[in-house]
């Protein structure tokens, strides 16, 4: 009888955790519609070439340089890996998975994030981490990152923190359950619509203007990480006016490239050189880049790496050659979807805001 | 053997998906700050008080229009951030579960002193006289926390030339 039953328990074991594990992935968010920030962390695995340029950062990145641009006009192999509101010490950890990958010639880093000394939100941990991929780099990333009230546990078993999820599943539940659609170009979030630039409030005052020792600690580890892998780290504070960038960061963020023998370009002053015109080319007053904008600063962008770094054209390598044609068949398909709602709408209705399931 | 462990570990993981952040509730789309004022600074104009952590809604319609008003959407559509300005009094809010709270008031003129009747272009030794010793001081401000709030005094030549009620959900 024993023996008979041993069977039997192992089939309802087997039963048990296909259930959970269905349960999971139905239950955890797909993002794929409207808030797809959620999803770029993890569409970088299905890369098939390799980047001579990695972007990491925030929206300040994967908003607001379009790789596409970079490919067409340089022949320069490039992937943002961005996400919502990235916290330095994410970007560290997100550096060391990805040169566990591949070894770019250089990394660009943006530095807003540098103001951020705490985890924000479990939210914007979510989006940047659960896409990760398992291994020493993720799980520092959690113990880094999370938020009061989080658990390790619940990072390890997705069910744990959305098992509560029932009432709030839609169609993307069922038709994301075991596949995705990529939302970003090389990382790149595509908005071709345009809202004008017309003003900002008084910046934020502050009692202390120095950065913190968290983000200024993992920075220091990007670039000691970037230097032991001999991969050059530029750091970059994008063109974008708002949130406030001080002029007291500006200075510390100068102060540690030069100590580090590093390179830092804000690109703020450098807007009208660059051409952007933020009365056209953003699509939500000034806080990010549209596909214009996106375009003209990786055009600019891409000649001033050039001429400090030897990034190498790859156009004409069949590899990259068929990689990149497909990312801009996907991109320019996507800017005419774009562009038509534009025309049919008056804005937007499948991205963005207007396609957020609520 | 084998039999245990995997009943074991079955019934561990059910266990745990039957309890674990059962308890919680909390939206993964909406949390990093805790809402509801808990502090002795509080600022106070046009017989309102402002209080950080406070319920913005409520606030807003006690002031009245404000004379200029910006939001932004957070990334990622977590909410909007938004800034009410009334003449040299800026309140700037963060979302929570569908609502907006106090997040920072700063004062910027002379126009609106402090409870305890500090102002702009007081000097410092008036700020520690009315407010007794600081939690901290350095040489561009001088820094008081109660509960949820840290209220600033910034200061220029020992001249105070910002004051600043913010809330630890900054």
């Amino acid at each position: 009888m024993k023996g008979r039953r041993w069977p039997a328990a192992l089939l309802a074991a087997v039963c048990a955790l296909g259930a959970l594990y269905l349960a999971q992935r139905l239950l955890v968010p797909k993002y794929q519609t409207g808030v797809v920030e959620g999803s770029m962390v993890a569409e970088y695995y299905r890369e098939t070439v390799d980047h001579d340029l990695v972007f990491i950062g925030d929206c300040e990145v994967y908003e607001n340089f379009s790789p596409i641009t970079l490919w067409e006009t340089y022949g320069i192999s490039s992937y943002i890996r961005g996400s919502a509101q990235q916290l330095t010490w994410q970007s560290y950890y997100l550096l060391e998975d990805t040169l566990r990958h591949e070894t770019p010639r250089a990394v660009v880093y943006n530095v807003q994030a540098l103001q951020f000394s705490q985890p924000q939100s479990e939210a914007y941990n979510r989006m940047t981490i659960d896409g990760m991929r398992w291994g020493p780099a993720k799980v520092r990333c959690i113990l880094a990152s999370m938020t009061e009230g989080e658990h390790f546990i619940e990072y390890l078993f997705p069910l744990l923190r959305y098992h509560d999820r029932w009432g709030e599943l839609t169609g993307d539940d069922v038709e994301h359950l075991f596949s995705k659609d990529p939302v970003t170009h090389a990382g790149y979030y595509m908005r071709v619509d345009v809202k004008a630039q017309t003003g900002f409030p008084e910046p934020r005052m502050l009692a202390d203007y120095t950065l913190g020792e968290k983000p200024m600690d993992y920075l220091g580890r990007m670039a000691d990480l970037c230097r032991e892998k001999g991969v050059e780290l530029i750091l970059i504070k994008a063109p974008i006016e708002y949130p406030h960038w001080y002029d007291e960061w500006d200075r510390q963020a100068a102060a540690f490239a030069a100590e580090r023998g590093l390179t830092y370009l804000n690109l703020i002053p450098l807007r009208e050189e660059i051409g952007l015109d933020m009365s056209t080319d953003t699509y939500d007053a000034g806080l990010h880049l549209n596909t214009g904008g996106a375009e003209k600063l990786a055009a600019w962008f891409g000649g001033w790496l050039l001429e400090r770094t030897d990034l190498p054209d790859r156009r004409g390598e069949a590899a990259y050659d068929a990689a990149w044609r497909e990312k801009t068949d996907y991109y320019n398909a996507m800017k005419e979807r774009q562009y038509a709602e534009l025309a049919q709408y008056g804005e937007l209705v499948s991205f963005g805001a207007n396609a957020v399931e609520r | 053997m084998r039999k245990r462990a995997l009943t074991a570990l079955v019934c561990a993981v059910a266990l745990a998906c039957l309890s674990a952040g059962c308890g919680s509730g909390k939206d993964a789309a909406a949390d990093g700050g805790q809402a509801g004022p808990s502090s002795k600074y509080v600022f106070e104009f046009k017989g309102v008080e402002v209080a950080v952590n406070a319920e913005m809604a409520p606030l807003a319609e006690a002031l009245g229009e404000p004379s200029d008003y910006f939001e932004s959407e957070s990334c990622a559509f977590q909410g909007l951030d938004k800034v009410y300005t009334y003449g040299g009094v800026t309140v700037r809010t963060y979302p929570q579960d569908g609502k907006d709270y106090v997040l920072s008031v700063e004062l910027r003129d002379d126009a609106f002193p402090t409870r305890e009747g500090i102002y702009i272009g007081a000097d410092r030794d008036a700020v520690l006289e009315a407010y007794g010793q600081p939690a901290d001081e350095t040489g561009a401000a001088v820094r008081y926390v109660d509960g949820d709030c840290t209220l600033a005094f910034l200061l220029t030549d020992g001249t105070v030339t910002g004051i600043t009620y913010t809330s630890d959900a900054a």
